[in-house]
């Protein structure tokens, strides 16, 4: 058995070592050979347990293989593929390496059967991704990928807080359904689950502790971000689904975060930040998903997971290639590139319509199903807040960006397709995307409980369909309102101006204000400033306080000397003097004594 | 005599590898020639890590005795033997010792240029008395060690250190000194408390009334305290890391602080285990503090070495958390910690020794984007930059694991708090590395920045092997600890109070107050 | 008339010794009268006239002996001590050799000679067994030590010193006479073991003269041994004093002062002693306290060293609060170590010593590098003195530390333990200035070969007493064992 099962993340980790050595067309070449070898080292495995590995008094489960693991390595190892293929271009050696490990790292957490793998990889994670902000190399891409480490650095130590507060309990490292049922106090283990809980949700990007994501993948390489935007949450997902699944909390979460993602997106200008809040949104609807936990719930979240990583990454793909050509993805800068990128074009609208779950799109196929779930275990509200998520996802992603980028108002801007590696890739995410909106059972059957769920239902379809219409009237008639300022005239009557009104105001004069100093300024005001005021403080505590008492103690002593040589004066009746006194003294302690 | 195991080898090893480089520092002293004398103490230092080769091999690590004993009698009219041996808490240090002096003087190759033989002459009679430290059995001998390191570290710091070197050396010699004093009067006491004889096992298999215990735990508690150093009283550290020159350094961090924590297990856990009982909550409150505290002023540093050296305040908060957590794991993490904090910071303060000798600059400010112009050393300052942090697959990972694994057993709160210390600890050293390693390039410095050469690669390698092979084998450190370590804790557990002796009365109800201020966490 | 009615030829035997010295003595003079001016002749005669002396005590063997129908006592303590006072005025010959052409007072016989008589004085302090016999030679050793401290006719400084010395000098010494006589007048003798038996007895006046007595005694030798607050010529004397007597007189007077104290504490008053542990807590506190402090701030070596030994002397009067056969020979072996670690820096300060300059501290800036074995020898010392474990100086603290201990002064201990750290600083201070601050302006030490080579063989003990002390300290515990003796027969 042990010899069908390769790891994955072997290609990735150690094959990746062997890039900067190799140069041009061999490197290219390698790379491809490892990516591909890894998709088909997922494809020939079967399940079971491999790898395991004794360490200090544990054991470390290096190949946990089910179908929950080998669906999620499935979709990780072919967007390795679309990934390695966009950036087969790039010069940068580093750049390349860091996007292996990071690749490999998130397979390993897929993979680890015990949370202190899972730790190991999860850290590799972060670290490795952090360099693919890094070599975007301007100031601003240096510091919010400084802020994006500490963020996961703070969440992987909380997650180890938790795995080690667990392993004093409970003696036992294996990966386990431990779900989160609330904490109070004294509770020792409630305390764990949470702390563990919370460590994942840091890296799903579940608000509040999203705020490096909105951050870092905008600053992140042209390439980069792409990969980014794939793993970091659905890896936390994965861990969700096979840790947490079914709790409550959760669905809550899920549920605003859908609505946060898109709300923010409202008016962001950035395209590739308007993309990352749609991860959160559609990463919203994964993590409702498993907090509800039901079978259906859990199918539809890792189907969903799966068409996710494809759109987005086609996406970000075309934003990225926009942003390569054109050197900036600001949505009021760019404008009538159809003429200049029409394939381009058509790539991102198809991404567009899969997230805004249009039928046909794999978006569609997935999305559903979790809503649905939501529907059949009748919580409408999650229910009706998933759907209206969904519009707003539609309005943004589907017609804000394509008509602000390929319509909209022409500035003339040179640009061309972009390099044929970067097409190819988009060409297979397209194709996928369309694929799984019509093909949709083989990737119902890898999920990981039997599904009994169609999408292509009469209901479904015309209740999306009306949805997406009534946007996309709305998008339309408002077109003036949603262009990209923030002040907008309110004089408006009819109801979609009505609630896209309100939904303006809303996303503009409280949530704007916050955000803005949420993602830029939370590293000033929740991390930086207070560690570095206390800094100082114990700083100084340090230097007048605790070394002062030494240094006044060595004064005190010297002027105690100086004092004491004050009666050395040489003079030798003041000598004669004291010898007298001593005698004095004697005789009196004799008198004393007798 | 019973609870000893004779030394199985041919030839006395411990004396062997503790007097070979006095020896070599004897020779070194009839030389005049500078060239010869560096290869002397080179050949010295490797040769005594050679001979020290089959004490790991030999060692049975199914027992906690002490092994490799040798017994002589040394001033028979005070009843003073000079016994050496060793167990599972001491060997590895005895490893550590030795691979350390090694580099020490590879480093100070080029950057010792003034006063060589005296500099050479220093670093081994430093060997000498580390080693020598870790192997005695006899309190008097090892007093007599632990006295011994001081003069030769003075004057490492106070001639071949920095500007300030002389208010650094004076103000390490003094902060020692006023610890080890106040342990030579406990030692006194302690020799006649336990029947006028020095030897350190029978002394542990004598129980102590309660007060007695307490003072006595006071007086080592103080030396071992000042070395460590715990909180209130680690000034001395970041002066004479940041004045001394870079052996100096790595010494100081890889051994001296060690030796305080060392202290507490060969000395205060089997003599003192009820006074330890007493005090191991606030114990625990300082070690956090420290590891805290440190960590905060760490982040206020602008100088590299300054900045290594209070991470190291925070990082022995680490090692005393785990040995007073009275846990086996605890005090296994505290006893690898110390391993790998040797090893990182020694290997830090190498790195930033290295980069010192060309630039002449600790300042931060004057670094930035060696990256780029420096690659190889950078990936070595990486590599030990994530070693710091605690990243899994790497030593330091599986000490803190254990450590925190065995504080979450003694107590939660504190636990909570060491892992906020974790999470600083991180952030000072990415902000480090981010600052020298990652910034735009520093015009100031670039011109002088040259990599690494082959003398400088082949001091870091080691300590690079060391890193990842405890990383990921830990086992082969653990396994000769874990028998010595249950012993130890089964004394500290299975303690009786023989007779509380009315006179301390007071102290204990002292103590015990102590005890139910931190009663509430 | 029949002269073995007052001694006998085994009285004579047991003075032999003595006999010696002073027939070297006055040979020395009588070269000096015959102008035969070669300084090597008057050493060698002196040093051959300390050998046959040393060489006749140790053939003695140190057994119990009374002589002079109880004027002197010999024992193991007595010969113990002889051997020092002769090894230490051996080593001082040879290190004044050349010294004092240095400091410009041209060479005489009186200089070894007096030497001599002091060597003298000092032994009788020891022997003696009779408050009596301790005048004498606490006389004969002062009366020499004053002509000694003020030899350089041509220093100022030279001649205050020994001015003050012989004011205060007489000044104390009177205290001691009167003393003695109180003594005299209470008991009826002054003969130590009659006064003892006396006391035992109770066949004495008034406790209240005993005590007084006692108490001027002590006096007498605290001024000797410069306790607190009879310290206070000690600084200036030994500052003024030419360096090598200087190095004699805090070396062996401490001795001798101690030894006669303890004698006649422990033959004569065994059993009003514990009445006196309260004062002598107070005066080693005192005394240990104050010469630190005082030492802290010196920028003169000499001065600096003068205070240290104030402080040495408060750490040997932990020994005399123990007065037992431990507490003695701790007592013993400290005085040695202190004798050789105090010889040997004052050595290296005469060959540093320019006239009547080369005695700051900044003078010895880079010492180490033009003289790195010199600089190597003085860091030695240094660090003995400290009581920095390996040498021989933590070897002596320890002993009497631990002596202390025993019998129960934990806090004294502490006291003493705490003043330890505050020595060091000064101590250290000299290390920094020869190794660590910028080279100063040059200097050249001179010294005599011997000198140098004594030098070296100081440094050595320093190092072998510190690991391998066994034994010496055998040694001293025999000559110790006097008090279990003596207190049995009480």
């Amino acid at each position: 058995m042990i010899n069908d099962f390769i790891h994955p993340a072997v290609f990735y980790l150690l094959g990746g070592l062997l890039i900067p050595l190799l140069r041009g067309k061999v490197k290219q070449g390698y790379m491809l050979l490892l990516v591909v070898a890894a998709f088909l080292a997922v494809v020939i495995m079967p399940q079971g347990t491999y790898g395991v590995y004794e360490f200090l008094n544990w054991k470390l489960t290096f190949g946990n293989v089910d179908k929950l693991s080998k669906v999620f390595a499935y979709i990780f190892t072919i967007m390795g593929v679309i990934g390695v293929i966009y950036s087969l271009h790039v010069q940068n050696d580093g750049e390349h390496l860091a996007a292996f490990y990071y690749v490999g790292a998130s397979l390993g957490v897929t993979f680890a059967g015990d949370f202190l793998t899972l730790f190991l990889f999860w850290e590799i994670m972060a670290f490795s991704s952090v360099f693919l902000v890094w070599y975007r190399k301007i100031p601003a891409s240096v510091a919010s990928g400084f802020r994006y480490l500490l963020w996961h650095v703070a969440g992987g130590l909380i997650l180890l807080a938790g795995i080690i507060l667990y392993y004093s309990i409970s003696g036992d490292l294996t990966i386990r359904h431990l779900p989160f049922h609330g904490w109070w106090p004294g509770d020792i283990e409630g305390m764990a689950l949470f702390l563990i809980l919370l460590g994942f949700i840091f890296n799903a990007g579940v608000p509040p502790f999203g705020a490096w994501l909105p951050d870092a993948y905008p600053a992140a390489t042209v390439t980069g971000a792409v990969f980014m935007s794939a793993y970091t949450t659905k890896t936390a997902v994965y861990a969700l689904i096979r840790v947490c699944a079914g709790s409550e909390i959760l669905i809550i979460l899920g549920v605003v975060m859908a609505i946060y993602g898109v709300v923010y997106a409202v008016l962001e200008n950035d395209a590739r930040r308007l993309l990352a809040y749609h991860i959160i949104s559609q990463v919203g609807y994964m993590v409702a998903g498993v907090g509800l936990g039901t079978q259906m719930a859990i199918n539809g979240v890792t189907a969903h997971a799966f068409c996710h990583i494809l759109y987005k990454s086609l996406l970000f793909m075309g934003i990225s290639s926009v942003l390569y050509v054109t050197g900036t993805a600001k949505l009021t800068e760019l404008g009538g590139l159809y003429k200049t990128m029409p394939r381009t074009m058509i790539y991102t609208i198809i991404g567009g319509l899969s997230i805004s779950a249009f039928p046909l799109f794999s978006g569609f196929v997935s999305k559903s199903m979790t809503v649905t779930a939501f529907g059949e275990e009748h919580l409408m509200w999650a229910f009706i807040a998933l759907m209206l998520a969904s519009a707003g996802t539609f309005l943004h992603t589907g017609l804000k960006v394509p008509y602000f980028i390929w319509f909209g108002k022409d500035r003339g801007i040179k640009a061309q397709e972009p390099p044929r590696n970067m097409e190819i890739a988009m060409i297979i995410g397209s194709i996928f995307c369309i694929g799984l909106g019509i093909f949709y059972q083989p990737l119902y059957a890898l999920l990981p409980y039997p599904v009994h769920f169609a999408p292509y239902t009469a209901y479904h379809t015309w209740e999306t369909l009306q949805i997406l219409l009534f946007t996309q009237l709305g998008f339309f008639l408002l077109l003036k309102k949603l262009w990209c300022e923030n002040t907008i005239s309110l004089d408006t009557d009819w109801f979609p101006r009505k609630g896209a009104k309100g939904l303006m105001w809303f996303s503009n004069k409280p949530l704007a204000n916050t955000e803005t100093n949420f993602i830029g300024e939370v590293y000033e005001f929740i991390i930086q400033k207070p560690i570095m005021k206390v800094a100082q403080l114990m700083q100084t505590i340090d230097t007048v306080i605790v070394d002062g008492t030494v240094h006044n103690l060595g004064r005190f002593t010297i002027a105690w000397s100086r004092m004491i040589l004050l009666f050395q004066s040489g003079q030798i009746h003041h000598y004669a003097m004291f010898m007298t006194a001593g005698v004095v003294a004697l005789i009196v302690m004799i008198v004393r004594l007798f | 005599m019973e609870g000893i195991l004779l030394n199985e080898l041919s030839y006395p090893v411990l004396t062997v590898i503790t007097f070979l480089p006095l020896a070599g520092a004897l020779m070194i002293l009839l030389l005049r020639n500078t060239a010869q004398i560096k290869w002397l103490a080179l050949a010295t230092t490797i040769a005594t890590f050679i001979a020290s080769l089959p004490v790991y091999k030999y060692f049975d690590k199914t027992t906690h005795l002490m092994q490799f004993v040798e017994t002589h009698s040394w001033i028979p009219v005070w009843n003073i033997n000079y016994r050496v041996g060793i167990d599972g808490i001491s060997v590895l240090f005895l490893f550590l010792a030795g691979i350390l002096s090694i580099l020490c003087v590879t480093v100070s190759w080029k950057a010792i240029q003034t006063k060589t033989k005296e500099f050479y002459i220093s670093l081994l009679v430093m060997e000498t008395a580390m080693m020598g430290i870790f192997v005695s059995l006899n309190v008097f001998l090892f007093y007599l060690f632990w006295e011994l390191t001081l003069i030769p570290m003075f004057l490492l710091i106070g001639v071949w250190g920095g500007p300030k070197r002389v208010y650094a050396a004076v103000k390490f010699i003094l902060f020692m000194l006023a610890g080890s004093v106040f342990m030579l009067v406990g030692i006194i006491v302690l020799y006649y408390a336990g029947g006028r004889t020095f030897d350190i096992i029978e002394l542990s298999k004598i129980s102590y009334p309660a007060g007695l215990q307490f003072w006595l735990f006071l007086a080592f508690f103080a030396a071992f305290a000042v070395k460590m150093p715990m909180f209130p009283i680690h000034t001395w550290l970041p002066d004479a890391h940041t004045e001394a020159p870079t052996a100096g350094s790595v010494l100081l961090a890889g051994i001296l602080l060690k030796m305080g924590a060392y202290g507490f297990l060969r000395f205060s856990f089997p003599m003192f285990p009820h006074a330890v009982q007493m005090l191991f909550i606030p114990l625990l409150i300082l070690s956090v503090t420290a590891i805290i505290y440190g960590a905060y002023v760490t982040l206020m540093q602008n100088d590299l070495k300054r900045l290594i050296a209070y991470s190291s305040v925070s990082h022995m908060g680490f090692i005393t958390l785990g040995i007073f957590t009275l846990t086996q794991a605890g005090i296994e993490g505290g006893i690898l910690q110390m391993i790998n904090h040797g090893v990182i910071t020694g290997a830090l303060f190498l790195c930033v020794g290295m980069i010192y000798e060309r630039t002449h600059s600790r300042m931060i400010k004057d670094y930035g984007g060696l990256f780029k112009t420096v690659p190889v050393f950078t990936v070595f300052f990486a590599i030990f930059t994530l070693a710091a942090i605690g990243f899994p697959g790497m030593n330091a990972f599986v000490g803190e694991f254990l450590i925190i694994s065995g504080t979450f057993k003694a107590n939660m709160v504190i636990a909570a708090f060491s892992i906020l210390g974790v999470i600083l600890g991180a952030t000072y050293m990415v902000w480090l590395y981010y600052r020298v390693a990652l910034n735009e390039i520093n015009s100031a410095t670039k011109s002088r920045l040259f990599d690494l050469d082959l003398r400088e690669i082949a001091t870091l390698v080691p300590l690079v092997v060391l890193v990842f092979l405890i990383g990921v084998q830990p086992n082969i450190l653990l396994s000769y600890m874990h028998v010595s370590v249950e012993h130890l804790l089964e004394q500290v557990h299975t303690t009786v109070i023989s007779d509380t002796n009315p006179l301390y009365d007071s102290v204990i109800g002292i103590a015990q107050y102590i005890r139910e201020l931190f009663v509430w966490i | 008339m029949d002269l073995s009615l007052y001694f006998t030829s085994a009285d004579l035997a047991g003075i032999t010794p003595e006999i010696i010295l002073t027939i070297t003595a006055l040979l020395v003079l009588t070269l000096d009268m015959t102008r035969i001016t070669r300084p090597g002749l008057y050493l060698l005669v002196a040093i051959i006239g300390l050998i046959t002396a040393g060489y006749v005590i140790v053939q003695s063997g140190g057994d119990e002996r009374s002589l002079f129908g109880g004027m002197l006592l010999l024992n193991k303590f007595t010969l113990f001590l002889d051997i020092l006072y002769l090894s230490v005025g051996l080593a001082t010959l040879v290190f004044s050799q050349g010294y004092l052409e240095k400091r410009g007072g041209e060479t005489q016989g009186e200089y070894p000679a007096l030497i001599l008589f002091a060597v003298i004085g000092m032994m009788l302090m020891t022997r003696a067994n009779d408050l009596v016999m301790v005048f004498l030679g606490l006389e004969l050793l002062s009366l020499s030590l004053y002509v000694l401290v003020g030899f350089l006719r041509h220093s100022l400084l030279s001649n205050e010193a020994g001015l003050k010395y012989l004011l205060l000098g007489a000044f104390s010494t009177g205290f001691f006479l009167f003393g003695a006589t109180l003594i005299y007048g209470t008991t009826g003798s002054t003969n130590f073991n009659n006064i003892a038996s006396a006391i035992s007895l109770g066949a004495i006046l008034s406790n209240g003269y005993l005590s007084l007595g006692i108490g001027l005694l002590l006096i007498g030798f605290a001024f000797k041994v410069a306790l607190v607050p009879f310290h206070m010529w000690s600084p200036d004397v030994y500052q003024g004093a030419p360096t090598t007597v200087t190095a004699f007189l805090c070396t062996a007077p401490k001795a001798a002062g101690f030894g006669a104290l303890l004698k006649v504490f422990i033959i004569a008053f065994p059993v009003v002693f514990s009445h006196w542990e309260n004062l002598f807590w107070i005066l080693a506190a005192l005394t240990m306290t104050v010469g630190n402090i005082s030492a802290l701030m010196q920028s003169n070596v000499k001065r600096m060293l003068a205070f240290s030994s104030i402080s040495h002397a408060g750490y040997l009067v932990l020994g005399v609060l123990v007065l037992d056969s431990v507490g003695l020979s701790a007592v013993l072996f400290y005085l040695v170590i202190y004798s050789i670690m105090n010889l040997g820096s004052f050595a290296i300060i005469a060959a540093v010593e320019k006239e009547e300059s080369g005695l700051g501290l900044e003078d010895y800036r880079g010492l180490a590098t033009r003289h790195p074995w010199l600089a190597a020898a003085m860091t030695l010392f240094m660090i003995s003195l400290a009581g920095f474990p390996p040498t021989a100086g933590f070897i002596a603290k320890y002993g009497l530390f631990s002596a202390a201990v025993a019998n129960g002064y934990i806090w004294l201990v502490v006291i003493a333990v705490i003043n330890t750290l505050v020595s060091v600083y000064y101590y250290i201070r000299l290390i920094v200035n020869m190794y660590m601050e910028e080279e100063g302006k040059a200097l050249d030490p001179v010294s005599t070969m011997p000198a140098r080579m004594l030098i070296g063989i100081l440094a050595i003990f320093v190092i072998i007493f510190g690991v391998a002390p066994s034994y010496l300290l055998e040694m001293a515990a025999e000559a110790g064992n006097m008090a279990n003796f003596l207190f049995s027969t009480h």
